[in-house]
């Protein structure tokens, strides 16, 4: 049903229906937003980055089949333009090093979200998230912030989903260790 | 390290789970909607017809470039002229009317022998059986079923 609906849309976007256009950007921003936002752990970058992933997302709307949910279609765009962004930062040396280190720095804690999330429990989970390696950050954003199934994860990804489902397991795992170690007296 | 009630946490993987996913989502900045929505393009968005990769389209596909190939070959010979005329001059013209009729006498006349051959065999209908040869003989002359026919006659 959901999928009909979205094959809908698709088509009366297709068609030049403006309307259409600003549903598909109402329906999803918000999610893109957020799975950015937990990637850059920056308000600034998560809100260039949604602008840019939803400028792709026109000007390739052309490409796409339809054969997957539209979510997951925006979010391997996004995650596209967080990889891209990254590189930019970023031009020599282990990407995923460099990934890494820039996940694993501190929320920006003057301004409000930052304290937000350096807050109590949940901002002891934050932080522990940005001290995960960048391939189990991105998973666990994925299934746990966004609420996507292995198999939308395993589109967004491009791995299959045995191996996302693996990951998401490990992922969970090491956030368990980084969390004990970071509550040890 | 503590909780806030001054408590060690007890992270097991499913309240871990649990806890991940009641996590406040971090707020979207109040006018990011509307830069969005700006950016739609003002024009239709950028599509492409849809790609049809079944045989049928593939085979049509292939059959136009043949085409094109073809009649772009044909227009591009200076020679065309002249082999056009010769071509006329040299080729027996073969019209379609002159094929169909032929095989249908082909058909017609090979059916009469084999029922005559079938007569032959039958007590009493040897005289038929001639009768029919003679008439393949004299009016389907040109088919291997009158040639066949007079040939029976003649022996």
């Amino acid at each position: 049903m959901q999928r009909q609906a979205e094959k809908q849309l698709l088509m009366a976007i297709r068609a030049g229906e403006r309307a259409a256009c600003e549903k598909l950007v109402k329906d999803h921003y918000q999610a893109v937003y957020r799975f950015l936002f937990h990637l850059t752990g920056d308000v600034g970058a998560a809100d260039d980055l949604t602008q840019e992933t939803f400028a792709a997302a026109w000007a390739g709307m052309a490409d796409f089949k339809g054969r997957g949910r539209i979510t997951g279609w925006l979010h391997r765009i996004a995650y596209g333009k967080f990889v891209d962004a990254q590189r930019k930062k970023q031009r020599h040396g282990n990407l995923k090093r460099q990934l890494k280190y820039e996940s694993a720095r501190r929320p920006d804690e003057t301004n409000p979200l930052g304290r937000l999330m350096t807050e109590e429990r949940s901002g002891v989970i934050y932080q522990a998230l940005r001290e995960l390696s960048y391939e189990d950050h991105v998973i666990i954003v994925l299934h746990y912030f966004q609420d996507m199934s292995y198999r939308e994860m395993a589109a967004v990804l491009d791995q299959p989903t045995g191996t996302v489902k693996w990951k998401t397991s490990r992922a969970l795992k090491e956030l368990k260790k980084i969390l004990i170690k970071e509550y040890e007296p | 390290m503590k909780d806030q009630n001054g408590k060690l946490p007890s992270f097991d993987l499913k309240s871990l789970e649990d806890e991940l996913k009641k996590l406040p989502p971090p707020p979207i900045p109040a006018d990011l909607e509307s830069r969005l929505l700006e950016a739609i393009p003002a024009a239709s968005v950028p599509t492409a017809p849809a790609r049809r990769t079944g045989l049928l389209y593939r085979a049509a596909a292939l059959a136009a470039v043949l085409v094109f190939a073809l009649t772009a070959l044909h227009y591009l010979n200076p020679d065309r002229f002249d082999s056009q005329n010769q071509a006329v001059e040299s080729i027996p013209v073969v019209r379609n009317e002159e094929i169909m009729r032929t095989i249908e006498a082909e058909t017609i006349s090979a059916r009469l022998l084999a029922s005559a051959h079938i007569l032959a065999r039958q007590a009493g209908g040897e005289s038929f059986a001639r009768d029919t040869y003679q008439y393949l003989a004299d009016f389907y002359p040109d088919t291997a079923a009158g040639r066949e026919a007079l040939k029976l006659i003649k022996n």
